[in-house]
């Protein structure tokens, strides 16, 4: 009976955080799309609602009600597999991320995060290399040569950055001297107690990483419009289109930059100047300028090809993650 | 300790039906106009070569594919190392510095072999 009750009180917790991250997503889209409006002087949607307010609710109807096309050729059952392969990986990472310190609401421990297990970060590592198999399966599934190609890229992205991303994260892990995200924020304390201080080799290596990871900009080879079509996703329609972007472009970006603020920006540390909320504001703040930075490199720079892409990251980025473990050790040897 | 992992299998679960509640609704509730093109495979409008992509590929990154391999391995064993580092260099700090540098030093003896080798460009 007990465990029931615990169950259902993650569970409404659980929804409450997937509903919070839809919502979140659906107006990162808008963010995104008078961002990148903005970037090539034009003023983005404009129309429905005041300034274009509503348009991310128009968008989701107008998904959703898209004709469900299954081409004749597919591999059916994981062409349905691979649009659930990227999204529930995606949002699973969100599953480890503290938001903040546990706090007491009316003597109840209310915790701002699903899960605090000691192994957190191999956890969201785990899930972030999972929903790249959805991108490869879609290309795969659908049976056409655009998608086909474009999954192929993907696999050699993967194969790119999959090894300097582990090796960038052992910088971190052995200045905290833990696997769980809330201990190894809480282990940068003070404006100069962050991460990205000690470790800049390790943040350009990780952002390198969240670039390809997700599929933006300078690293995707996988849709790229001019030559693929669409690239992996040239065949899919309707809700099974929707979910790759979602997962992508939105979660994935937003999670991902969270683990990035929470490894190396200090994660809600910072001044107590809004009272009781400001550890929130702070997480929110940091979240969302990585974000926009990421935003900011996508709409600006052209696109690496893909046999560059891997070959810096194991020509410049690996060598770069070895040198960062070796200085890391040293100044942790030295400093006592 | 437990109910951590019990907290992910819950959202896990949850996640995975509305996934999967998002794709039926979908099917539920867009209209059914079937086409006789409408399960044709893209290929800008003209007939299609041939009836699959599946066939065999020539792939250029096979050596770089089990390369990932070993060196995901070797990151997978120097992450514990990496967890107690900052403990043990307190009481013994040339033991855990040479142990695992020689470890990593075979590694990349390994990484500047395949590197001679040509294995890390696009072949």
């Amino acid at each position: 009976m007990e465990l029931l009750a615990v169950i259902i009180g993650i569970g409404i917790k659980s929804i409450i955080f997937i509903i919070g991250m839809f919502l979140l997503a659906a107006y990162l889209t808008l963010v995104e799309r008078k961002f990148a409006g903005h970037v090539q002087q034009r003023p983005g949607p404009l129309h429905v609602g005041f300034h274009g307010l509503l348009q991310p609710i128009a968008d989701a109807l107008k998904v959703l009600t898209k004709e469900d096309i299954v081409p004749n050729f597919v591999d059916k059952y994981l062409f349905y597999l691979a649009s659930l392969m990227a999204f529930v990986p995606a949002i699973m990472i969100l599953a480890v991320i503290p938001f903040g310190e546990p706090i007491t609401i009316f003597g109840y421990e209310v915790k701002p995060y699903i899960s605090d297990v000691n192994v957190g970060l191999i956890l969201a590592l785990a899930f972030g290399s999972i929903s790249i198999y959805g991108v490869i399966f879609a290309g795969w599934a659908s049976n056409s040569k655009y998608p086909m190609i474009g999954g192929l890229r993907k696999a050699a992205v993967l194969i790119g950055y999959e090894v300097a991303l582990g090796f960038a994260l052992v910088g971190p892990i052995m200045l905290a001297g833990t696997f769980s995200l809330r201990e190894i924020v809480e282990a940068q304390q003070g404006f100069f107690g962050a991460f990205i201080w000690y470790q800049p080799l390790a943040f350009v290596v990780f952002l390198f990483s969240i670039l390809a990871e997700t599929g933006r900009t300078p690293f995707d080879v996988q849709e790229a419009e001019a030559e693929l079509v669409a690239g992996y996703n040239t065949e899919y329609s309707g809700m099974k289109f929707g979910l790759f972007p979602l997962a992508e472009w939105y979660i994935a970006t937003f999670v991902l930059s969270a683990m990035a603020v929470i490894l190396f920006f200090g994660g809600w540390n910072g001044p107590h100047i809004f009272g009781a909320v400001s550890p929130y504001i702070w997480f929110m703040l940091k979240l969302f300028l990585v974000f926009m930075f990421l935003l900011w490199v996508h709409w600006t720079l052209p696109r690496y090809r893909v046999d560059q892409i891997t070959e810096i990251a194991w020509k410049v980025m690996l060598p770069l993650t070895f040198l960062n473990i070796f200085i890391t050790a040293g100044i942790i040897i030295i400093k006592g | 300790m437990g109910e951590g992992y019990l907290a992910i299998l819950v959202f896990f679960v949850i996640s995975t039906a509305l996934g999967i509640g998002l794709l039926i609704l979908n099917r539920l509730i867009a209209p059914k106009i079937p086409d006789p093109l409408e399960g044709y495979p893209y290929e800008c409008g003209v007939p299609l070569y041939d009836k699959t992509s599946w066939t065999s590929i020539d792939q250029k990154y096979y050596l770089l594919g089990l390369l990932l391999v070993l060196f995901d391995l070797e990151a997978a064993f120097v992450f514990p190392w990496a967890v107690v580092f900052k403990y043990i260099a307190k009481i013994n700090a040339a033991f855990i510095f040479t142990e695992m540098f020689l470890f990593l030093l075979i590694l990349i003896l390994g990484y500047v072999y395949a590197w001679k080798k040509g294995a890390l460009k696009w072949q």
